[in-house]
């Protein structure tokens, strides 16, 4: 015989195992914008992620050879289609362990990817677009291991 | 309420088992590498660093200078094979360790270039027994030429 407290017990037990997974070290901020919170199907929109580095921290921009630069990953969905992303113009600094210099971005910079809605899509719902911001950081003594975090994009197809 | 024995075990393995089926879908659990680099690093050891490079496409996952007692950590990496490089002042690499695939969390790690110190002082042993009996024998050999 069980008692009645003992599911109840087995459940937080369940949500405490799920909620003790180490958070990933963050060495960035990640603030999404859409173009247009509106759109019709058709019409292209740019989803843009603005990334601050935290005091000290670089992060490597594409170009940067021998290190990960950073990149939004989306995952394909039958609503949009995917245009170029644009990236800003790094600079090139020294890098700890390394006389090369490197590509990297040092402050704020925004990622922008242009995606175009399906014709064909359904109107009159809220799309959620989600995707994960990779990133590589260093600050004047360590290189770091790459990191990512999600990021999110809400739009109303109408 | 009360539940049968058997429908609270059945409870009990499925919230037991619900957090891998979750965690199966999550970022794979990263690692932490630690150790040393007494043998190979000079003083003052903070001018020297350790960079793990990921043998899988020769990308550098991260590098640490070492601490005032030659130790390093390298946290946040993923299971993978790494390439241990001992970098100095100059950013030159010293030497290197491995590669070595890393499943787990692993200290005691001890960058020596690969060099076993037991093994060298056997080797120059046997050089040196090899040199004494080259010497016997040439020895041997020279004397009825005189």
């Amino acid at each position: 015989m069980v008692g009645p407290f003992v599911p109840a017990v087995l459940v937080a037990a369940f949500v405490a195992q799920l909620s003790s997974g180490a958070a990933m070290l963050q060495r960035v901020k990640a603030d999404t914008s859409v173009s247009v919170e509106k759109v019709r199907p058709g019409e292209p929109i740019t989803l843009s992620v603005q990334v601050t580095p935290d005091r000290k921290i670089r992060v490597f921009a594409p170009g940067s050879k021998d290190y990960t630069p950073v990149f939004i990953a989306i995952g394909p969905n039958r609503d949009f289609s995917f245009g170029k992303p644009k990236y800003p113009i790094p600079s090139r600094e020294s890098v700890p362990g390394t006389k090369k210099k490197v590509l990297l971005y040092k402050d704020k910079f925004t990622l922008a990817q242009t995606i175009t809605i399906d014709p064909k899509a359904a109107r009159g719902r809220m799309l959620r677009i989600t995707g994960t911001l990779h990133y590589q950081a260093c600050d004047d003594r360590s290189v770091f291991a790459q990191s990512a975090m999600p990021v999110s994009w809400t739009v109303e197809i109408q | 309420m009360k539940l049968k024995p058997i429908v609270a075990s059945t409870l009990a393995i499925a919230v037991a088992t619900l957090p891998v089926a979750f965690a199966s879908g999550r970022q794979a659990a990263t690692i932490t590498l630690t150790g040393t680099a007494r043998k190979e690093a000079k003083r003052p050891y903070p001018n020297y660093s350790v960079r793990a490079r990921l043998v899988a496409d020769g990308s550098i996952a991260a590098s640490v200078p070492l601490d005032g007692t030659a130790g390093f950590s390298i946290p946040n990496l993923q299971p993978s094979s790494y390439l241990l490089e001992l970098i100095n002042q100059d950013a030159k690499v010293v030497c290197t360790e491995g590669p070595i695939a890393f499943a787990k969390n692993t200290d005691r790690i001890s960058i020596n270039c690969g060099r076993d110190r037991s093994q060298v002082l056997l080797l120059l042993a046997a050089a040196g027994a090899a040199g004494i009996t080259a010497g016997i024998v040439t020895a041997g050999d020279a004397s009825p030429s005189r």
